[in-house]
């Protein structure tokens, strides 16, 4: 009986470690998802997405004769390319990275096992979800309506996440978790909220961020509903590579078609332009290989969220990750004083209450592991 | 036949169990020759994957037990649930 006792208490002590880790990786994907987003930043004041050159950007004879109206247009049309060039190099670089990663551990042969069956597909819906529509919602979303009022509204995917996990995979919280995930959502809404500026499409932003934020509730919920029959890291090299599969095949060329019927070729670059301007300046900017960098950030922040939300559950997962928001203020407080600029004149004072709130969220959200033991109902 | 992923064999194999409850090493042996080899596929890998599966409620662990290099381990069984999900095997799986 006392042999069963401590048998039973070391179990109990591997499952519990088991846990923690579920815990630690969250933690971690939402500071590499930071890093990665800051380092995406980065990327975009170096060329070709801050030149002129009229083949990697906006012809200069039609900045310099095209009226006002227009030239704004051309600049909402350049900056969507943007948007959508980084989101596939991202995702691109990242399931490289990924596919490195699984390659040294042996999995490679899972990919291929995994997409015969019905959660491997499951889990490349979760990657349209997340990848061509939760990402571009995003980047889009901020091109139009400002970082100001879309980033909230992206910030609150965890908790539809949350409600739809508790409807649909029948998953646990107690009050204390949902508390945990508000504060979180609270906290990425501080640090958004400041001067609303002026917004070039605002209806169309807010309805594109509305649609990222359904992207990445549903992606996590699917992911997860998917992996429990599938290998994480495998799941998350499958959802990285076909996002940039339908985001280099169709949704980048679908922006090249809407410009031709425009008439706006020759005028402003497409997005395809700025991936190959990219690749073509390998020598002489640095933006490829910041790009390089935040695919690295990212296909491990991925990996670590994946592992998450199959050992914490979909709303604890969620939760960790959108502690993205207070990783970014750090690591862009970073960036701006090893540019040796002033922090205060960058990161406002919201931005630092705001991370505070995000870090009691996430505190509340990881407090005890042992919840994790049994995650849903239906166990 | 086509290999399954590895976590579909784990569930095929509990399943093709009936009832019955097997150890690590049984679930372990009962795939080590379609998937040996592989740099996947160990003891100390397989107790994550069932630990894992086992917190989403696909599977139970009951009759805890030391085996011969004195590790702690559950004996390991398909739940009603993890039966639910036994129809996303393929067809010559599912009995």
């Amino acid at each position: 009986m006392a042999d069963n006792k401590n048998v039973l208490q070391v179990l109990d002590a591997k499952q519990l470690r088991l846990a923690k880790i579920g815990i630690l990786t969250g933690i971690v994907s939402g500071m590499l998802w930071g890093a990665s987003g800051t380092t995406l930043w980065e990327a975009i004041n170096y060329a070709p997405f801050n030149t002129l050159d009229p083949s990697a950007g906006i012809d200069a004879a039609i900045l310099n004769d095209a009226d006002s109206a227009h030239l704004e247009y051309l600049v909402i049309i350049f900056g969507m390319g943007t948007g959508l060039a980084l989101a596939f190099m991202h995702d691109f670089f990242a399931a490289l990275w990924c596919l490195g990663f699984n390659g040294a551990r042996g999995k490679i042969r899972e990919y291929g096992r995994a997409l015969s069956t019905t959660p491997g597909k499951i889990v490349c819906l979760g990657a349209v979800l997340g990848g061509p529509i939760g990402m571009s919602g995003y980047l889009l979303g901020v091109t139009f309506a400002g970082p100001v009022y879309s980033l909230p509204i992206t910030a609150s995917y965890p908790a539809l996440a949350a409600v739809l996990s508790f409807f649909i995979l029948k998953e646990r919280n107690p009050i204390r978790v949902w508390i945990g995930v508000a504060a979180c959502i609270l906290g990425a809404f501080i640090i958004a909220w400041g001067d609303p500026g002026v917004a070039p499409n605002f209806m169309l932003g807010i309805g594109l961020s509305t649609l990222a934020c359904v992207g990445w509730a549903c992606e996590g919920l699917f992911a997860t509903y998917g992996m429990d029959m599938l290998d994480p890291d495998v799941a998350l090299g499958i959802r990285e590579g076909f996002s940039a599969l339908i985001l280099g095949v169709i949704v980048l060329p679908c922006l090249g078609l809407y410009m031709a019927s425009k008439g706006l070729i020759g005028e402003v670059a497409t997005g395809w332009d700025q991936v190959a301007a990219t690749f073509s300046l390998l020598g002489s900017s640095p933006a490829v290989w910041l790009c390089i960098l935040a695919g690295f950030f990212g296909g491990f922040s991925y990996i670590a969220w994946y592992r998450t939300l199959y050992t914490c559950g979909v709303a604890r997962g969620m939760a960790f990750n959108v502690t993205y928001a207070f990783w970014a203020v750090v690591f862009g407080a970073l960036v701006t004083f090893m540019k040796g600029d002033n922090v205060s004149d960058y990161i406002t004072p919201n931005a630092w209450i705001g991370a505070l709130c995000i870090c009691i969220g996430a505190i509340l959200v990881s407090i005890n592991p042992r919840e994790l033991f049994k995650l849903r109902d239906a166990c | 036949m086509a290999k399954l992923p590895l976590r579909f064999s784990i569930l095929y194999v509990l399943n093709k169990a009936g009832g019955a409850h097997l150890t690590t090493k049984e679930i372990y042996d009962h795939l080590a020759k379609e998937y040996a080899g592989e740099g996947q596929f160990g003891l100390e890998q397989m107790e994550l994957h069932l630990m894992a599966i086992k917190a989403t409620g696909l599977i139970e662990g009951i009759d805890p037990y030391l085996d011969e290099d004195g590790e702690a381990r559950y004996k390991y069984g398909i739940t009603t649930y993890g039966r639910s999900r036994v129809k996303y095997l393929p067809k010559a799986y599912q009995n």
